[in-house]
């Protein structure tokens, strides 16, 4: 993983319904391997137009408690499938917060998402939990991620960390 | 500073002496679940791309069938006949086929302990709680768990839910999870462990105190869990697959917040359409026309709950619009009621018995719902399109309480026939 994230900031509310935000009920039949089509259903329950014009390296930031609800695969897929990089919160659902994790997606967690506006040029220092808005000049700490944490992250989540210590076994 | 019960239960699996919330750590379940949705071929297929050679502990890995049972179609029988094999090739010590839900089997059998750590593919698991075990859903970190024998863990906070008093007549644990629940809301546990306490828990049995700490995720809280006493160990002792140390939260130990009820005022409660943390007094939905009425899942439909089913139920007749399907958690649980003479007097009602397992719960067959129809259920969520089709609604209450609605065709309350 690069030491530095630059990209646009998406902005969305608190209380982002995962299943909600892919349509999954809609989706559902979409195979999770089809990152094309996965791309096309990001966060368009809150925002329909969300997969043209989000580029591929930009963030979601989300307030409290993103990714709630009975949440389903599609959700993260369809965020990674677009290229975002990593998703800012000030608090992420549980689920989330592991599956994000186990699927090579950072989670930026920070006390207030309310110095980033929608579309503000972001930096991330992932290692040193900074979040530069190259807007305003203001920088937000945020929580450090956990070297066990990094660790997955970094083999691109759950699947390349068994790998790599199953070869070590 | 003491700890709670789960922060002492993740040190242990950790090896620490001491864990805090917020740390991330390494941590060893005592045994891993995961059932058939996923296992065959998902996890399995990701497993071999991983390289995947063997179990890292088979002797603590226990496998459900309890989704697609039997096999609802050719699709699932093919699924299920490729995780016998899979069960097979890598000596997975323990799989049950049929014989209940796994948030059920993982305590009948012995799997969840009192003071053990247990992981779970599927995030409802919390209902085993109720026996003491920290019962985490862990999704894909069930790969971990499967090649490496742990997973990493963020230790959670810890709410402390204090009850007092003795509940009336007809007043359930549901409807004490159901309050908690929607006055935590949804997003209001975030990543904590809430802790049932409190004079009122040593009346609980265990069953009911499993019916107390289901669906709570539903806050978005890690899992909800019971202090075991002499009742819980009692439970465990002649089930136990493995050695337990029963821990539990020591007296300075430290919440994020404290919830205090007197349970001599609860009345009935319900989640209404369309969300679990939309709490309403029965009271308020009384009357509402039903087309089903729906006991079992893993929150509810144990044995002790289905004894007051059958006292409602008892000589009398269900509407004759109403689907009326009771699917025991368990096969045990199912015995029990043939044993008693229970399905004589669900049958005579007009219950439809389903198979035990998760049913209809998650919407896929034994009791699916049709656009507009209206549905009174003891499951684990009503959102929409959880039970079939999404223009369906779905109510959901205790055992009891969705008998008596039975009988009269209409939400109903259950103190009236007890």
């Amino acid at each position: 993983m690069e030491k530095k994230l630059k990209g646009t900031a998406w902005k969305f509310g608190d209380n982002i319904n995962a299943d909600e935000a892919c349509q999954f009920y809609k989706n559902m039949n979409i195979d999770l391997n089809d990152k094309n089509a996965l791309a096309k259903i990001c966060m368009t329950g809150y925002d329909p137009d969300f997969p043209n014009k989000a580029k591929e390296g930009d963030f979601i930031v989300g307030g409290k408690n993103f990714g709630s609800g009975h949440m389903h695969a599609h959700f993260y897929y369809s965020i990674k499938a677009l290229g975002i990089r990593a998703v800012i919160a000030e608090s992420v659902f549980h689920r989330l917060y592991r599956e994000a994790i186990n699927s090579g997606l950072p989670l930026i967690i920070c006390p207030s998402t309310d110095p980033i506006k929608n579309g503000d040029p972001i930096e991330i220092e992932v290692d040193r939990g900074i979040i530069s808005n190259e807007r305003t000049r203001e920088v937000i700490r945020a929580e450090v991620l956990s070297p066990i944490l990094k660790e997955i992250i970094e083999q691109g989540g759950i699947d390349g960390y068994i790998k790599v210590k199953i070869e070590k076994l | 500073m003491g700890m709670t019960i789960s922060e002492k239960i993740l040190a242990k699996a950790s090896g620490k002496k001491k864990v805090e919330p917020g740390d991330v750590i390494r941590a060893k379940p005592c045994f891993s679940t995961s059932h058939d949705v996923y296992t065959y071929p998902h996890w399995t297929s990701r497993l071999d791309r991983a390289g995947f050679k063997k179990l890292h502990n088979p002797d603590r890995v226990a496998i459900v069938a309890d989704h697609f049972i039997p096999a609802m179609n050719t699709t699932w029988a093919t699924n299920h006949k490729g995780l016998r094999s899979w069960v097979e090739k890598f000596n997975v010590k323990y799989f049950y086929y049929g014989e209940g839900i796994s948030h059920q089997i993982m305590a009948e059998k012995g799997h969840a302990l009192p003071g053990e750590f247990l992981a779970s593919d599927d995030f409802e698991c919390t209902t085993l709680g109720g026996v003491g075990c920290f019962a985490a859903g862990i999704g894909t970190s069930i790969l971990e768990t499967y090649a490496l024998g742990d997973l990493w863990m963020r230790v959670p906070t810890s709410i402390k839910v204090e009850l007092t008093g003795s509940l009336k007549k007809g007043v359930t644990t549901r409807d004490i999870s159901q309050k908690v629940i929607g006055d935590i809301g949804d997003g209001g546990a975030l990543y904590s462990a809430v802790e049932f306490t409190g004079p009122a828990i040593a009346e609980f049995s265990v069953d009911d105190r499993m019916s107390l700490c289901a669906r709570i995720v539903y806050t978005g809280a890690k899992t909800g869990i019971v202090n075991p006493d002499a009742k819980a160990i009692e439970y465990a002792r002649g089930r136990a697959k493995a050695p337990f140390d029963p821990v539990v939260s020591d007296s300075d130990a430290k919440y994020l917040r404290v919830l205090k009820y007197d349970l001599s005022v609860l009345e009935p409660l319900l989640a209404a359409p369309s969300a679990p943390v939309n709490s309403q007094p029965l009271s308020k939905c009384k009357g509402v026309h039903i087309d089903q009425a729906y006991i079992g899942s893993c929150a509810s439909g144990r044995l002790d709950e289905l004894r007051n089913v059958a006292r409602i139920l008892k000589n009398r007749r269900v509407q004759p619009h109403v689907k009326f399907i009771i699917a025991p958690p368990s096969a045990e649980i199912l015995a029990g009621l043939s044993e008693e003479g229970l399905l004589r007097t669900f049958m005579e009602a007009g219950a439809i018995l389903g198979a035990p397992g998760c049913g209809a719960c998650f919407g896929s067959y034994g009791g699916v719902l049709a656009s507009g129809e209206v549905c009174i259920s003891t499951t684990t969520n009503n959102v929409p399109g959880r039970m079939g089709s999404p223009e369906a609604q779905i109510y959901l209450g205790s055992p009891e309480t969705v008998a008596a609605s039975a009988i009269e065709g209409k939400i109903a309350d259950p103190r009236e026939y007890l």
